[in-house]
């Protein structure tokens, strides 16, 4: 598909989710409202998600959208990922300079140097807060964990598939390299399951995140080589431009010697998470199976509606 | 030991985060199996970039340029030309 071609197919399906009241427009690319029945399905996706996950008897953990500035700092997000970052701006000032910040607001004028940095961000992957709270040595029957939450990315887009708030499904383990290795192959036969059972179709293939730059190119080339990076494509748009709808990845000790986190034997401990992107599985179904959930196959709303 | 290669040890004493001393790991020995980061590796390329003023093309970024002294000399050699002895 050209370029042009596939800004039609995006848009296209974006425009037949607002026709179908599946997504409510709010005028920002990438930020809409979702319909009772869009939720519904999103309940459905993340519930069987959760589930694939139980037989390990995961701890299970909820946060806000949003991590302690200090933790969004030392995961280097700024270093690797700041096109997408969105750390959260306050007021803080005085009368003087309140003053100055409505006058630009009425002048229509940029206002952000009247803004400073706050304590906290928006959080870019929902297991980020999991991980500085495993700080200190695991017990024995610590290390598998699993959480759900909204996450923000800076890309504006009229992709539906590409939304910069979203939620994700994210299951975690943190041990020896060896456990979750082993971990991370269970789940390689977990997600196909769960992709099938929701009607989609996928294919799978080693990865990288989305590096800024030339630093980032090394670092790209690098998670390749070491296959760290597995994810789960889905071609909503068709087999050339497929879209990432799970992931696993290998962390090796990057979390573990960045938060001080060791195994029970006292060894600093690896990790890797699991996560579904729960919009972007919704949006794949309704594009896979129509905006009308009435002629859904049954063997699909049998997985969303147990 | 010469002049690039002396370069290196001194950019990855700096920049590599190594377990040993930069200057008496083997020239063939693994950087990574020494302790070199991939954020570490990263670091290392700007600092040569910035000493001699080049730019690593895509096809030099990989895992292998960055694996050993001998590489990254190699790697130097390609781009600079062969080193003149004064």
């Amino acid at each position: 598909m050209s370029p042009d071609d596939l800004l039609l197919a995006h848009a296209d399906l974006r425009d037949r989710l607002f026709a179908a009241k599946l997504l409510i427009p709010t005028g920002v690319d990438g930020l809409y409202g979702r319909s009772a029945i869009f939720e519904s399905v999103l309940q459905g996706v993340d519930a069987a998600a959760y589930s694939l996950g139980l037989a390990d008897e995961p701890t299970v953990m909820w946060f806000p959208p949003m991590i302690p500035r200090t933790t969004f700092e030392a995961v280097d997000y700024l270093r690797n990922f700041p096109q997408l970052c969105g750390p959260v701006f306050t007021f803080s000032g005085d009368n003087k300079a309140h003053s100055e910040l409505v006058h630009r607001l009425d002048e229509h004028e940029d206002y952000s140097s009247c803004l400073e940095l706050s304590e906290v961000a928006l959080t870019p992957a929902c297991c980020y807060p999991v991980y500085p709270s495993l700080v200190g040595q695991l017990g024995e029957d610590e290390g598998i964990y699993s959480t759900m939450g909204y996450c923000f990315r800076h890309e504006p887009s009229v992709d539906p598939m590409r939304l910069q708030a979203f939620r994700q499904r994210e299951h975690i383990r943190v041990g020896t390299p060896d456990q979750v290795l082993d971990w991370r192959e269970v789940w390689l036969d977990r997600i196909p399951k769960l992709l099938e059972s929701i009607g989609l179709e996928f294919r799978s293939d080693f990865a990288n995140d989305p590096f800024f730059g030339r630093a980032g190119r090394l670092m790209s080339m690098s998670q390749r080589e070491q296959q760290l990076k597995i994810e789960w494509l889905v071609p909503v748009f068709g087999e050339d431009d497929p879209t990432a709808c799970v992931s696993a990845n290998y962390h090796q000790n990057h979390f573990g010697e960045l938060f001080g986190i060791t195994t029970p034997d006292a060894a600093e401990a690896h990790s890797g998470c699991v996560g579904f992107g729960l919009e972007r599985c919704v949006v794949a179904m309704f594009a896979a199976h129509g905006t009308d959930v009435t002629k859904w196959p049954d063997s699909v709303t049998k997985v969303v509606w147990p | 030991m010469s002049e690039r290669t002396e370069t290196i040890r001194n950019i990855l004493s700096k920049h590599g985060k190594l377990n040993g001393s930069a200057d008496t790991i083997g020239e063939d020995k693994s950087l990574y199996s020494a302790g070199l980061t991939s954020h570490a590796s990263v670091n290392v390329m700007l600092a040569l970039e910035d000493e001699f003023d080049i730019e690593f093309p895509e096809r030099m970024l990989t895992r292998s340029t960055f694996e050993t002294v001998a590489n990254l000399k190699s790697a130097l050699d390609n781009l600079l030309g062969e080193e003149m002895s004064v």
